[in-house]
């Protein structure tokens, strides 16, 4: 029985990870947007839809929706003054939005209850039927599926073809007619909103959120797996979040103390991460890596 | 006249990169915009685009100024480029880099969303007319190679493709023929011809005086940032100001 | 010279003014600001020569402060010795850091967004370590509590008197080797213009060494005098090294003697910020003024025109 309920638990996290990998991957593997601060849009979906759950009653399915929107909104407001600046400036400056809002989150007690966060949040239910367990593995697996099917749509599409061109050399790109701070700006907006989703996911299935849930370092875990599965790859950043998601999972079966597992969790993924940069960028199914501007 | 070009300034620290530029592009013409290495041609280009902002001067398309409008809208008012490096999208394969050329309105995301089909259907018309753009500079057979898989010819013939794929107006060919062979160089002096033929105005900066001398209706010489000279290639060749600039020292006639 | 004076100039009206107004948030933003000013330094050198954001200055500032404690508190080692061998520690993992991920990425080209990744990979990595090593607890060096000295109505500690004067004088020191070693006008050239520096006979890759050592020991040292105030644990490196960062940019990230203005200026805003909002927002502080400085002025205070600001 425990080990179903684990092996569950492993799933559901894999899946609210594929749904933030691929929107990472949006922005930052078809757009070639650095975006640092992924984390930050992670984290207003989840305490927009918590806060609107315990605060209002407002039944899971809204709040995942406005949780969403709310953090596209974010994602158009940190877009706006931001896009003009290039590359690791770029970067740098979502850093910033991400430390800021995790701040917030951990300072604005009255809203957010702190450090010590929201707890009780109610779980998913449907006329009557409570998700729980399975059945939430289910509901994620199917916004997993909606992410998917919805994005590969995008960079299908002659839009996601813009913001591939827009990868690859935005001078010519805007020479050819495009309005480039637009597609940018919805590009962030979209991966901002899909994070969103995946941030409520979370809250409901936890049922408690602390600030310590959406830390930069969640970033970089979120970008590790988009470069391990290869940047711009559908298939790459499901690929990614599965290995990076349960890669570290034997260690909790080790004999040591909560925090030398939280440790050691932490250098994999680190070393994963430098390793890959080093031998190879471009990750399993990437058919390109992050290259020098010209 | 289709563009018109006046008292252009343009410094970058201090360096006067442009100035005293005057001239105009009359529609359905072929002008050549020559002089030797760092005389500003390019850097007239990227004033014309948008790319960069004069200090002083005016520049109108079609009667209306255009200076201080962004990149991508001058593109829309229909004037287009290529660049003396290519910038072509390199992993992006010939015919995606084609489809790009026209500002679509299924590019739109919302379009994306609530009319896929639609767009489907565009995309496949695109498709078609594209394929004949390639098929213009012999590459339709490199149709799903990727850009940065072409031979430096052919790239060149790609970006060519590119700009007649975007149906502009106003064509600025930064280089069309540097580095290519002459069956090629022939091949896309038809093309030019053919286009001016059916209505398209041509402004290109080249180095290949053969090249310029057979198809140019007008030649504006520039040096140092300054436009020196305007006349048909014959009067170029004997102007003497443009001996001195090329050859460098005073020549009597 | 003149870009120091002109800082110092600038710092000491800056400073009179927030002195008379709020004596103690203003020690205290001058005790952060050197902290700042040390990591900003250290994080400038590095930019400067290999034009990238690092920011494993961050890791190493916690790897001295838990080397000095393993040192004196563990091994009961004289303080003096065991902050000579906390920063032999500091340069050989930096060597090892640049050895192992920063050279290998350089040579491929790697650019500046995968630098700056794989420092983050590197921080992680080294935090994780230490964390594994010495549990979750916060440490302390123990030392007894002093009485402050009292200064128009504000207090500070000897301990605190020493962190500022030691920065000030590292940073003075530093200035000195810039401007008057060879090494140090190699690395300025070096920083200037790789091309012409390595035709003239400069040995490269020698002098990024050496400029990644001496950014450690800075790092290093500010590590030290953190822990001698504050308690050590293993995350200590973080908001520090993205405030030497923001420090950095503030102060103009070409210029490493205005890292001193930055992180003084950071400091004291971040301190007097607290005065109208909850002490936590300080890194929030930190950062508005960070993004604000990357939308308006790029260039920071003293800097060169940015790649952002010329005209393309």
């Amino acid at each position: 029985m425990a080990l179903e309920a684990y092996v569950i638990h492993l799933l559901i996290l894999v899946g609210i990870y594929i749904i933030l990998a691929i929107s990472l991957n949006l922005a930052m593997g078809f757009t070639g947007l650095l975006n640092i601060g992924h984390v930050a849009f992670y984290g207003i979906g989840a305490y927009t839809s918590a806060l609107l759950a315990l605060n209002l009653g407002v039944p899971f399915w809204l709040g995942l929706l406005v949780g969403g929107l709310i953090a596209a909104l974010f994602g158009l407001l940190l877009a706006i003054p931001t896009l003009k600046l290039k590359g690791d400036y770029f970067a740098i400056a979502t850093l910033g939005f991400a430390v800021i809002i995790e701040n917030i989150f951990r300072n604005w007690i009255s809203l957010t209850g702190g450090p010590l966060g929201l707890p009780g949040i109610p779980k998913p239910s449907l006329f009557g039927f409570t998700f729980s367990g399975f059945s939430y593995l289910i509901l994620v697996a199917f916004f997993v599926f909606l992410t998917y099917i919805i994005i590969k749509h995008i960079t299908d599409a002659p839009f996601g073809r813009v913001l591939k061109a827009i990868r690859e050399d935005e001078l010519a790109t805007s020479s050819l007619g495009k309005n480039i701070v637009k597609y940018k700006t919805q590009s962030l907006g979209i991966s901002a909103f899909f994070a969103g989703i995946a941030g409520s996911l979370y809250a409901h299935y936890i049922t408690f959120i602390d600030p310590s849930s959406f830390t930069i370092l969640e970033s970089i875990l979120i970008i590790s797996m988009i470069i391990v599965g290869g940047l711009a790859s559908m298939k790459g950043a499901v690929a990614g979040a599965i290995i990076l998601v349960l890669l570290p999972e034997p260690l909790r079966f080790l004999p040591l103390p909560s925090f030398a597992i939280g440790a050691l969790r932490q250098m994999i993924y680190a070393a994963l991460l430098v390793i890959l940069l080093i031998k190879r960028p471009q990750g399993i199914f990437g058919e390109f890596s992050l290259k020098k501007e010209s | 006249m289709l563009l018109k070009i006046k008292q252009l300034e343009k410094h970058f620290n201090g360096i006067k990169a442009v100035r005293d530029c005057d001239f105009i592009v009359d529609e359905n013409k072929i002008v050549a915009l020559i002089g030797p290495n760092g005389s500003g041609k390019t850097t007239v280009f990227n004033l014309i685009t948008g790319l960069v902002k004069p200090d002083k001067g005016d520049i109108h398309f079609k009667g209306e100024p255009i200076i201080g409008l962004q990149p991508y809208q001058i593109a829309r008012l229909g004037i287009s480029r290529t660049f003396q490096l290519i910038r072509l999208f390199p992993k992006l394969t010939a015919m995606e880099n084609l489809l790009l050329a026209k500002h679509r309105e299924g590019e739109n995301f919302l379009s994306t969303i609530l009319k896929p089909k639609h767009i489907k259907h565009e995309e496949k018309a695109n498709r078609e007319r594209c394929l004949e753009f390639l098929e213009l500079v012999d590459l339709e057979d490199k149709s799903n190679s990727h850009a940065e898989s072409l031979s430096y010819g052919q790239q060149k013939l790609l970006e060519i493709a590119r700009v007649l794929a975007t149906e502009s107006d106003l064509l600025l060919l930064d280089e069309p023929v540097s580095g290519i062979n002459p069956i090629m160089r022939e091949k896309i002096k038809d093309i030019l011809i053919k286009l001016k033929k059916e209505g398209k105005t041509i402004l290109f900066i080249e180095h290949d005086m053969r090249f310029v001398i057979d198809i140019a209706d007008k030649v504006v010489v520039m040096d140092h940032g300054e436009e020196i000279a305007i006349g048909t290639p014959k009067q170029i060749q004997k102007n003497p100001k443009v001996l001195q600039a090329y050859l460098g020292k005073k020549v009597k006639l | 010279m003149e870009n120091l004076l002109q800082s110092v100039n600038f710092l000491f009206f800056l400073f009179l003014l927030i002195a008379m107004v709020a004596t103690q948030l203003f020690i205290n933003g001058i005790i952060a600001g050197a902290i700042y000013a040390l990591m900003a330094s250290s994080f400038s050198l590095i930019y400067n020569i290999v034009k990238f954001m690092d920011l494993s200055p961050g890791a190493l500032f916690v790897v001295s402060a838990f080397s000095a404690y393993v040192f004196n508190v563990l091994f009961g080692l004289n303080f003096f010795l065991s902050l000579i061998l906390a920063l032999i520690i500091v340069s050989v993992v930096t060597i090892g850091i640049n050895k192992f991920v920063y050279k290998p990425l350089r040579n491929k080209n790697a650019n500046n967004f995968i630098l700056l990744l794989a420092s983050f990979g590197v921080f992680l990595f080294i935090t994780g370590f230490i964390l594994l090593i010495f549990g979750a607890e916060v440490k302390t060096f123990g030392l007894p509590i002093i009485k402050g000295y009292e200064i128009f109505g504000a207090i500070i500690t000897k301990t605190q008197i020493i962190l500022i004067v030691t920065s000030l004088v590292l940073f003075l020191f530093l200035q000195l080797f810039m401007k008057t070693t060879r090494l140090g006008k190699a690395m300025r050239a070096l920083a200037d213009d790789r091309q012409v520096a390595s035709a003239l006979g400069i040995k490269v890759e020698k002098t990024i060494a050496v400029t990644f050592i001496i950014s450690a020991l800075l790092a290093g040292i500010a590590g030290i005098l953190v822990a001698l105030e504050q308690n050590l644990e293993h995350a200590m490196g973080f908001s520090v090294v993205l405030k030497g960062l923001t420090a950095s940019i503030v102060g103009g990230i070409g210029n490493v003697p205005a890292a001193l203005v930055g992180g003084f200026l950071i400091g004291i805003i971040e301190n007097i910020g607290i005065w109208f909002l909850p002490s936590g927002y300080k890194d929030a502080i930190a950062f508005v003024i960070l993004i604000l400085f990357l939308l308006f002025r790029p260039r920071g205070l003293f800097g060169t025109k940015t790649r952002e600001e010329v005209s393309g």
